[in-house]
């Protein structure tokens, strides 16, 4: 076929300017990291081997380490549980919506364009308890239960900046969700309606199936997103206190940067890749076995 | 289009090489440059960069607060540490120092026709130092001298004497919360300002002796002294004490913050924070002493937690090119002179240690009262500066974190911190 | 939109419906503009109000200095300028490259070793990468510069923008390029000329993620860039939250103008912000 002839040269000069800084400063720096993962350097003088040792502390002497993945999997968790649900619903609703589309569209998305770390910072102020409107809110409405230590208290450390993350990016599933929902092409709709279908019936049996190729690319991309989540727990309260509100990456930051074990931080940062991978392996294999051909 | 790429790493590295040859470049990291609200101290830098700039090109690194030190310890990692550039005392020292990485002080005194060894005092030295003086790798610039104040207004309407013992700050705490007042403005946000309070507790109930014991390792974390710390702590905790948002309002500013609008009753602070503490607040405060802990054995009006805590260090290897020698020398030679130090007391409020009286007429009242306040007392190193290395300097300082949350016993501290120091001797003997 | 109303459904139903829908999205609309409302108003209180009177408008004098202050403190100008510049010359590199590389992977020469080999990418968690970038890019002279930032920008969003670009780009028929090599083009010819304006959408999509990831970028450029000449808008807003700040007014005011031009943007472009992602997520 015509496509074929003359692909030798071309490939090569269209590939390489990706391939060439891919390479250079992702897959290099992967592999360095590996490197300083498998040796006990504190960030100077010699890197000496110690094979996978820093891998079988992280694992087994390291009981930190268990609840850091526990709080990364409670974010993946409401992320999964709250913002694809939400984005589609919202993105359903939406839809369905005459007056107010435009604006109900901007404002959903809004909190995406700012930046994580303006969100972050706002927030910190919001949920400090003497200085945010929650206490005095809640002295308005003349209930206690507002006056809460949001960003001190460990029970509800965690949940509030997990809450963060998950209303600033639940945008974006939504507005992938409309796009979808909108692209569902009206005579499977219509033939729907004419079978007498109501409204609930006709998201969870055609709408939720049809969209399942993107609900797929938006459930990786959140678990991974949520996995590699650092800024919003960073700068509300540097993951702490001690590390109930630490994701793998601010615990990987803290090792890596505030207590200088470099080899231990890259440990768990690979630890974070293996998630991800074994996540998104499992996953594929998983959804291969359900697309919806028609 | 892969030529041109190649065309353009050739000319950049050819530009890196031709910029080399040139006049020097001086890197100077820090975080006392451009503060919100400038200083003239910072402007005077620049007029001297400015004077210079024919011999030495200066590049600024500016990073706030403490990250700086996690800048410094990436650059340390990529081998590129600055020229010269801020940084901690003692432990925070030890992994630069044990790679040679800074400049023993000697090598420039003997060089300053400004600067001599008795500037400044000996015990300041000896906090550059991890061999009690004999090789000093840094300038004692900034002390970190703990001061507290009470709002005088506050007490007055609700009927109340400053504190003089544990019970009465439990009572009056009482009072406080009652009215929606934060008793004692001492958070706790990475370490910040909680150890200091950690430290004055426990140099009460054990004295200096026991802090220097840490460092080397022949006094445990576990000692009765800081056990029972802990446990006061937690009492004061309980009691309300502190601001119940302990990690919200931690850390120096947001406690300061509290004070200023009259939402808290006392705070212990710091020279760095003075100059953001607003007039009126310092006119209607008192400078009082912490209240005596049951069974101590110095009194808190003896001493004050501080030690010289951060100042000016050098790159050895930049110090040793002779191209970068005589700029180095001449900027030292600025920045520690009379002139500049006065400048940082007065429009930094920093707190100067080199031996030198300064020019009260220019210091803010806050300052000459701690001045008075610090007069013929101990002084003793606050305990974060204690922690042999960064390692468990940063253990300790979360631990604080946790202990001010409730989240950790007082047991489950002192056994956090110790578990850090035994990694730590284990691996250093 | 009454394409979705059945017939079946008794009108009391649908009204009642209808108001619980309404009631629902403007119960969000609420949650999600109520954050930016509190933070605009306490921006131009002074501390003491923000501490005393969380809730309502200023009572005594309407701080307006916090903004010029936050300005100048946060030195809000330059830096918006570099993430301007910076974000800018990442996303079109990003959009150039990676569609380069889709392209050839989707319809020149498919590779599952390729495809596989570049969406590993998407499951690195930079900050794993922090050091070895530093030490690299200290090898290359290119420390502490706005260059190595851009590098770094279009490194680490290659990955996803080459995922989405590839699906995308797999469902355009082959006839397009059948036609034009009949006609004489070369094939880059055909790859500018005729398959990226139909990929338009997509790149929009593309564009907009990196845009937006690389305009949020927090950790990367705390590290790489410390001249202060060259900081981030990112930086710049946490030079106003440093740990000695004690004026929460100023800091509310340096979080509004940092988002504000942002807003302003998003505003004016929100038609193609989102007829971009549409599109993308159609074909994705």
């Amino acid at each position: 076929m015509s496509l074929r002839k003359g692909a030798g040269s071309f490939t090569v000069a269209f590939l390489a300017p990706g391939l060439v800084i891919y390479v250079a400063f992702v897959v290099l720096p992967v592999a360095l990291s590996l490197y300083y993962s498998l040796t006990n350097w504190n960030g100077v003088g010699p890197q000496r081997w110690v094979g996978i040792h820093n891998y079988i502390k992280m694992f087994s002497q390291d009981p930190k380490y268990w609840t850091v993945v526990k709080n990364s999997f409670f974010l993946v968790g409401l992320a999964l549980i709250v913002q694809n649900p939400m984005g589609i619903f919202l993105a359903y609703l939406v839809s369905r919506t005459k007056h107010g589309y435009k604006l109900f569209r901007s404002i959903y998305f809004l909190p995406v364009v700012i930046s994580a770390s303006a969100t972050a910072v706002m927030f910190s102020v919001i949920f400090n308890n003497q200085v945010g409107p929650f206490n005095q809110l809640g002295k308005f409405l003349g209930v206690s239960f507002l006056n809460v230590n949001w960003l001190s208290d460990p029970a509800t450390v965690l949940p509030v900046v997990a809450s963060v993350q998950v209303w600033q990016y639940m945008g974006i599933q939504f507005v992938v969700f409309l796009a979808a929902v909108q692209s569902i092409p009206s005579d499977i709709i219509e033939s729907a309606l004419l079978d007498g279908a109501s409204s609930v019936r006709m998201l969870f049996s055609i709408v939720v199936p049809l969209l399942w190729e993107v609900v797929q690319i938006c459930v990786i991309w959140t678990v991974t997103g949520a996995l590699k989540a650092f800024d919003h727990a960073w700068l509300m309260t540097w993951g702490g206190p001690g590390i109930a509100s630490t994701y793998l990456p601010v615990y990987m930051f803290r090792m890596a940067f505030k207590e200088s074990s470099f080899s231990y931080g890259t440990t768990i940062a690979m630890s974070i890749l293996v998630f991800s991978l074994v996540f998104t392996v499992f996953f594929k294999r998983f959804m291969s076995r359900s697309t919806d051909q028609f | 289009m892969r030529r041109k790429i190649l065309g353009m790493v050739i000319l950049l590295v050819l530009l890196a090489s031709v910029g080399a040859g040139a006049k020097p470049t001086i890197r100077y990291a820090t975080s006392w440059l451009q503060r919100v609200g400038g200083s003239e101290w910072e402007k005077q830098i620049y007029a001297y960069a400015d004077a210079v700039k024919d011999k030495v090109t200066f590049k600024w690194e500016i990073t706030q607060g403490d990250d700086l030190r996690t800048k410094i310890k990436t650059d340390l990692a990529a081998n590129n540490l600055p020229d010269v550039f801020n940084y901690w005392t003692r432990g925070s020292l030890k992994t630069m120092v044990d790679a040679g990485k800074l400049m023993e002080v000697h090598d420039y005194l003997k060089n300053s026709k400004v600067v001599k060894w008795e500037d400044f005092p000996f015990d300041d030295w000896a906090a550059y130092s991890l061999d009690g003086g004999k090789n000093v790798y840094g300038f004692p610039i900034e002390g970190s001298t703990a001061f507290m104040l009470a709002n005088k207004k506050l007490f007055a309407k609700y009927n109340l004497k400053y504190p003089k013992t544990e019970a009465e700050l439990l009572a009056v705490s009482k009072v406080f919360n009652a009215n929606g007042i934060v008793p004692l403005a001492i958070g706790s946000k990475g370490g910040n300002p909680a150890h200091f309070w950690v430290g004055e507790i426990f140099y009460q109930l054990a004295g200096d002796a026991q802090g220097q014991g840490f460092t080397n390792g022949t006094v445990k974390y576990t000692t009765p002294e800081m056990l029972r710390t802990a446990q006061l702590i937690e009492e004061q905790r309980k009691a309300g004490v502190f601001p119940k948002d302990t990690l919200a309002n931690g850390d120096f500013g947001p406690a300061v913050a509290l004070y200023n609008e009259g939402k808290a009753a006392m705070i212990m602070s710091f020279p760095w924070m003075i100059s953001t503490f607003s007039k009126d607040i310092v006119a209607g405060s008192d400078y009082i002493y912490a209240p005596a802990m049951p069974g101590a054995k110095n009194l808190p009006t003896s001493f004050i937690v501080g030690g010289a805590n951060h100042g000016l260090v050098v790159n050895a290897a930049s110090y040793k090119d002779p191209a970068k020698q005589a700029a180095l020398t001449d900027f030292l030679d600025f920045f520690l002179s009379d002139k500049q130090m006065n400048l940082l007391a007065s429009t930094l409020g920093l707190w100067v240690d080199k031996n030198m009286t300064l020019d009260e007429k220019m210091l803010s009242p806050l300052y000459v009262m701690t001045g008075k306040g610090v007069r013929g007392k101990n002084l003793w190193i606050n305990l974060w500066t204690r922690m042999p290395d960064p390692t468990t300097a940063e253990v300790f300082s979360t631990a604080a974190d946790e202990l001010w949350a409730g989240t950790i016993t007082p047991q489950g501290y002192v056994d956090e911190v110790q578990k850090s120091l035994d990694d730590y001797f284990a691996s250093n003997r | 939109m009454d394409l979705y109303l059945s017939t079946g459904e008794s009108r009391l139903k649908r009204r009642s419906l209808a108001t619980l829908k309404y009631a629902f999205l403007v119960f969000l609309v609420i949650l999600n503009l109520v954050p930016f409302a509190w933070t605009l108003l306490s921006s131009i209180k002074d501390t003491n109000e923000i501490l005393a009177n969380s809730l309502a408008l200023p009572h005594g004098v309407v701080k307006w200095s916090n903004y010029p202050m936050a300005w100048i403190g946060g030195h809000l100008a330059h830096t918006f300028f570099n993430s301007v510049m910076v974000a800018g010359t990442a996303v079109i590199i990003i959009l150039l490259f990676s569609s380069m590389a889709a392209y050839i992977v989707a319809r020149v020469k498919p590779s599952l070793l390729l495809y596989s080999f570049f969406t590993m990418g998407i499951m690195v968690p930079v900050h794993a990468l922090l050091v070895p970038l530093f030490v690299e890019t200290n090898f290359l002279h290119l420390t502490n510069s706005r260059l190595s930032l851009i590098v770094i920008y279009v490194a680490v969003n290659f990955s996803l923008c080459f995922f989405i670009l590839y699906g995308f780009l797999k469902t355009i028929p082959n006839e397009l390029e059948e036609a034009a090599t009949i006609d004489g083009a070369s094939r880059s010819r055909t790859f500018f000329r005729i398959i990226l304006p139909i990929a338009k959408p997509g790149l929009a999509t593309v564009g907009i993620f990196a845009l937006i990831t690389c305009w949020n970028e927090y950790l990367i450029p705390l590290v790489m860039v410390t001249d202060y000449a060259k900081f981030m808008l990112s930086q710049g807003v946490a030079l106003l939250n440093a740990q000695n700040n004690v004026d929460y007014g100023l800091l509310c005011a340096g979080v509004s103008i940092s988002a504000a031009p942002v807003v302003v943007l998003y505003i004016l472009f929100q038609e193609q912000v989102i007829k971009g992602m549409t599109a993308g997520a159609l074909k994705g």
